[in-house]
Formats: C-alpha cells, sequence, structure tokens
C-alpha cells in the first residue's frame, strides 16, 4: 500500500540534530578572550532618537522664528496639527527601533508598514486639512514655478535637517541591518521627514493644502526614500 | 515572536554569554546549532558549505552580541544572522569560478535529507516508504524564497512571523511561499508515487 502525499508538517522529515561541527579556532580564540559587553535597551535609544527628534522643531523655532500668522490661525488646528505630526514622528520612530516583546531586532514589516502609512496620512493631512488665515497666510501665485518654488525650498529644509536625525539613527541602529533594513531605514528616514515637517509646520509661512501635502508631508516620502538610499550604504562602511 | 514561552534556556544562555560566560556560549552552541546547521543546509543544499556558514553565523553572533535585548528570545535573531551568511555565500559562490573534476566534470556534492543530516544510501528507494518522503534534492528548481520558507515553516517549525522576521519578510508572503513550495512538493510526490518503476527518485529530485 502506498503512502499518502504529506499533509502536514508531521509528515515531512523531522529536523534530527546532524552531527555539530566543532567551534573553529577563530571563533574559539574570541570565546577564550571574551569580556562582558553591556547589552542594547531599545527603549534607551528610542528615548535618544525622540530627544535628538525634538530638539530639530526647536532649533528651527529658535533659529527662524514663529510663522507670521501662527497668532492668528485657528488654536484648535494648530495644536491638532502639531499632534498630528507628532504622532507621525512617534510612530515611524517606534516601529523602528522597537522590538516586538520577546523579540531581538525590530519587526522590519511593522516599519515598512509604519512609514508608509505616516507617510500616505501626513500627505492626506496636509492636502485636506490646511487651514489658512485669510490675509496673513502666504499663498502662493498658482503658478507652476511659484509652486515649484515654494517646493523646492521646503523640501530642501527636510532633506538638509533630516539627515542628522537619520545618520544618528543609523549610527544607533549599526550592526541590526542584517535583513529587512531598507524598511527599517525607510521608517527612520519618514520619523526625520516627519520631524522636519512639524517644524516647518510652526515656521513656514506658505499656506494652501497642495503646498503643505506636497513640501511638507512629501518630505517624509523623500525622507524614507532617503533613509533607503543612504542607511544601508551607509552602515556598510 | 513574543508569544512563545519556552526559550528562557536560550535566553538566559545568550545573557550569560553575554556577560562573558565562555560555558555559556558552548551551551548555546550545542543547543542551537543543530538547528542552524539543519537549517543552513537546506539553505544551501551543500553540507560543507552550511558548516563553513554556521562558524561565520556564530563569529557574526560573537561580534553583535552587544546588539542583544536582554529577556528575548535569541533564537530568530541566530536564525537571521545565519540567513543572511548563507545567502551572502550563495551569492559568492554564484560569481566565482567553478571547481571541476580532472575528467572535467562538476564535481558531485554529497546529498543530504531535508534535516542536513547525510543522506543513507537507498534511503530514498521506492521500496522502502521514500516514495513520500523528501530530499534535498526535490527542492531543486523551488524558488529561494519558496525553499526558505517552506524548511523554515514545515520543517524547523518556525512560526509565520519569526520566518518572516528570519528572511526579512512578511508573514504573509512567508504563508504564501509556503504554500506554493508544498503545493509543488506533493505534486512531485504524487507523480512520483504514480511512476514509481519509470522514474527513480533521483531523477525526480533534480527536474526542475
Amino acid at each position: 500500500m502506498k503512502t499518502p502525499p504529506p499533509t502536514s508538517r508531521e509528515d515531512l522529515a523531522q529536523p534530527a540534530d546532524p552531527d555539530l561541527p566543532p567551534v573553529g579556532a577563530a571563533l574559539l580564540a574570541e570565546i577564550d578572550a571574551i569580556k562582558p559587553v553591556p547589552t542594547r535597551q531599545p527603549a534607551r535609544a528610542a528615548l535618544l532618537l525622540g530627544l535628538a527628534a525634538g530638539a530639530i522643531p526647536v532649533i528651527y523655532l529658535l533659529a527662524i522664528g514663529p510663522r507670521q500668522d501662527l497668532t492668528v490661525l485657528p488654536l484648535g488646528w494648530v495644536i491638532a496639527a502639531a499632534l498630528a505630526w507628532i504622532a507621525g514622528v512617534l510612530a515611524a520612530l517606534l516601529a523602528a527601533t522597537l522590538p516586538r516583546r520577546g523579540a531581538v531586532l525590530p519587526d522590519a514589516g511593522r516599519a515598512g508598514w509604519a512609514a508608509s502609512l505616516v507617510a500616505a496620512g501626513l500627505l492626506l493631512l496636509g492636502l485636506f486639512a490646511t487651514v489658512d488665515a485669510r490675509g496673513s497666510t502666504l499663498v502662493l501665485e498658482p503658478t507652476w514655478a511659484a509652486f515649484c518654488s515654494g517646493w523646492l525650498h521646503c523640501t530642501s529644509h527636510s532633506l538638509t535637517a533630516a539627515l542628522p536625525l537619520l545618520v544618528l539613527g543609523g549610527l544607533v541602529l549599526r550592526r541590526m541591518f542584517p535583513v529587512g533594513g531598507v524598511r527599517i531605514a525607510a521608517a527612520l528616514g519618514a520619523a526625520a521627514g516627519a520631524t522636519v515637517g512639524l517644524a516647518l509646520h510652526f515656521v513656514c509661512p506658505i499656506g494652501g493644502g497642495l503646498h503643505v501635502g506636497l513640501a511638507h508631508a512629501g518630505g517624509v516620502t523623500l525622507g524614507a526614500v532617503l533613509g533607503m538610499i543612504l542607511l544601508p550604504r551607509l552602515l556598510r562602511l | 515572536v513574543g508569544e512563545t514561552p519556552d526559550f528562557k534556556e536560550e535566553a538566559d544562555l545568550m545573557a550569560r554569554y553575554c556577560d562573558g560566560d565562555p560555558k555559556a556560549f558552548h551551551r548555546l552552541y550545542a543547543l542551537v546549532g543543530p538547528k542552524i546547521l539543519a537549517y543552513l543546509v537546506g539553505l544551501t543544499n551543500d553540507r560543507a558549505l552550511a558548516a563553513d556558514v554556521l562558524q561565520q553565523t556564530f563569529l557574526k553572533l560573537h561580534q553583535a552580541r552587544s546588539t542583544y535585548v536582554r529577556g528575548a528570545n535569541p533564537v530568530p535573531w541566530i536564525y537571521t544572522i545565519a540567513h543572511r551568511a548563507g545567502l551572502d555565500e550563495l551569492r559568492k559562490r554564484k560569481a566565482s569560478r567553478v571547481s571541476l573534476t580532472p575528467d572535467g566534470q562538476l564535481p558531485r556534492e554529497p546529498r543530504a535529507t531535508l534535516t542536513g543530516a547525510p543522506e543513507q544510501p537507498g534511503e530514498y528507494d521506492g521500496e522502502q516508504d521514500g516514495s513520500s518522503r523528501i530530499s534535498l534534492a526535490d527542492l531543486d528548481g523551488l524558488p529561494q524564497n519558496q525553499r526558505e520558507a517552506l524548511i523554515l515553516t514545515k520543517v524547523h517549525g518556525r512560526s509565520l512571523a519569526e520566518a518572516a522576521l528570519i528572511t526579512g519578510s512578511t508573514p504573509g508572503a512567508v504563508k504564501q511561499r509556503a504554500h506554493r513550495a508544498y503545493v509543488t512538493l506533493r505534486q512531485r510526490l504524487s507523480d512520483r508515487q504514480a511512476r514509481p518503476d519509470r522514474e527513480s527518485p533521483e531523477n525526480v529530485g533534480r527536474r526542475s
């Protein structure tokens, strides 16, 4: 009588322990000279990056000053939009740095989702939930050239200011990019982009959903892309 | 990953290893090494290469031990390191020159079962129960990602979340790849059972 095809894991060959080779000479020498090392504390890394992220809007406010229409804009909207940006920063940052309970490495899949959702969410927020103060907010002329000029100005801020945070994040998470590193780098980049977006929310005088959506929130997407391109290469150096 | 409660010994050994206890390393090696070696044999289909990569894996683990999070399960992490080291080595091999035997033939790799154990002569004869068993040769022709997913989930019993973490993928993708590989293998086994006399198991395994 023929045995039926396997239908469960038990039907497949079970992993018997093959003969284990002895520890190699190079590794054995390392083990003989072993010293205690401090282990990683992900919460501490997240806190460090969170503090660094928090410093960026403060530096922007001190260096450039608040936008001219800040006092005229509805306070509720200013606070709600700021909280949304902060939530975006935290979601991406925590997904990139904190592993799931019982795991050593951050979850790359979760980090990838966080980067995508934060970028999309903030883009929608910028496009459809931007409020302007008529007469106080600077509204660009409805021309392609004016839009591009404003976009380039704020996006260059996004990328420049996101870079230090991205590099710091890469240093904190070095040696933790064995797999899925691109998605973790994307989450770090999105967090950095959202941090600059938060700063621009308080300092950029240009209004309009198109500008805020594509230049400020677009910085989140560009930050994620920058992280994906830069970090894996940087960490190989 | 976090729901598995039975990794206390591994976590304890890893913590002691990080504290500088060489005995803990050797115990961890004895405990986890066979699983990793079996996985690497499945991944590379080459026992000698797998043994080399195993050494590299534990060397990398040693260098990266400061990134361990106390209390966490180190096993999926070690699998992840091994997976990456194995793929790197496979890539190097693809890019390197091929050694030929004196008569100009490719050297024959020693065969192994799916678990990494050396294959015994006659183990896959159709006269035994071999018609329903799987060898590494049966995985030939499967896409690399399906092969990894199948070995991790069906043979090594890793959860979908763990397998996703190890391979840098998502649980859904791992599930789909493992299922596709499983369907292919079932079809191969069915074909083998239907034609035991015309086609030897070895030939079935080498067909892609």
